[in-house]
């Protein structure tokens, strides 16, 4: 593994590179991350996942968005526009190592922009594997909002809100500062109209999605992504749904894995070769 | 009893508390007694209600009252499935 600085137009992007191991770089994934918290949370399965694949052969690329982690730029001064950019830059990259065929591998919010980059850069990507994707812009932002809206509940120095409100501002051209970061509007804005659309996906090869069992639904996958999944179908996309056992490792209190998952990706992944 | 059973669990599996050690009931203090009931746990634990009973909750009805024991948060999801 080699932590390195991509060179991009808003200043180095920090990142970690997984060469492939008794292989030469021919295939290769690029993780695009989840959002604020659930990054930092999600950091070591996620490089326990990068390995893993470097061990069949992956050339593996793990990036820092623009103002996030250990990259240039400050989180409020991120938009939506310079991420779709990072990646770009980080697939360029891949491509420079001699990377031809390249999969997106997303957790959460990371399915959003992987699938808004498609949409802006048809065949670039070979495949999608998505870990428990954010489908839908605006619900996760609201769901963002609501920590704000959380806090205030629990202290009553602070204003009492609404998301609806906070939106609102967002789209007036306001930054906002939710759970410690702040949120640049040029973020929100594009996001807030963004859901996957399967007419962008249908150059890929193949869309892999996991998702977490939920308590009380015995192995069903969720009514949203059943119905994602339906839809990929009725558009003759080759696409998987798999519901897996674990912990939430990008939202749980502590740092966890869930070594289950990365076995269920890794007997997919071999399939690929 | 049901619904008690189903929202405990996902209390369990929201703030990672173990069913069988952690002895919730239906009077347990939850807001300002269990250190792990943090913003972000209130956050999380809106949104598995919502996924698993599938209502939306309105940013008016997110209040502290709620969340006191787990006695008022099964009374809210009754209320929102009436």
């Amino acid at each position: 593994m080699k932590p390195l600085f991509l060179p991009a137009d808003v200043g180095p992007l920090f990142a970690l590179y997984f060469p492939p191991i008794n292989h030469s770089v021919n295939r290769a994934i690029l993780h695009v991350p989840a959002f604020a918290e659930e990054m930092n949370k999600s950091r070591r399965m996620i490089a326990l996942q990068a390995r893993a694949f470097a061990e069949q052969g992956y050339a593996v690329l793990i990036l820092d968005l623009f103002g996030t982690g250990d990259s240039a730029g400050d989180f409020g001064d991120a938009t939506w526009q310079i991420w779709l950019q990072n990646i770009a830059e980080a697939i360029a990259w891949l491509n420079q190592q001699g990377a031809q065929a390249i999969t997106l591998w997303s957790l959460r919010l990371g399915a959003l922009l992987a699938m808004d980059f498609i949409h802006q850069n048809p065949g670039v990507v070979n495949r999608l594997l998505l870990w428990q994707p954010v489908l839908n812009g605006d619900v996760f932002i609201t769901q963002f909002l609501r920590l704000r809206v959380a806090a205030a509940m629990m202290n009553s120095a602070l204003p009492q809100e609404k998301t609806s409100d906070l939106k609102k501002q967002l789209l007036a051209g306001q930054s906002l500062e939710v759970a410690g970061y702040a949120l640049h509007p040029d973020l929100v804005r594009p996001l807030l109209a963004l859901k996957a659309d399967c007419l962008d996906l249908q150059n890929i090869k193949e869309i892999v999605i996991y998702e977490l069992a939920a308590v009380g639904n015995e192995g069903k996958p969720s009514l949203v992504n059943q119905q994602f999944l339906n839809k990929l179908h009725s558009f003759d996309i080759n696409a998987s749904l798999t519901v897996f056992e674990g912990d939430n490792f990008w939202g749980s209190q502590e740092i966890v894995t869930t070594p289950n998952l990365i076995e269920l990706t890794i007997d997919k992944a071999k399939q690929w070769l | 009893m049901e619904l008690l059973n189903q929202v405990k669990a996902i209390l369990c599996s929201v703030l990672q508390v173990d069913e069988s050690h952690h002895s919730l009931t239906i009077d347990s203090p939850l807001l300002g007694a269990i250190p792990e009931v943090d913003s972000m746990a209130v956050v999380s634990i809106i949104t598995a209600l919502e996924d698993r009973f599938g209502f939306v909750v309105d940013d008016d009805e997110i209040d502290a009252a709620v969340f006191e024991t787990v006695g008022s948060l099964v009374d809210f999801v009754e209320h929102k499935l009436a």
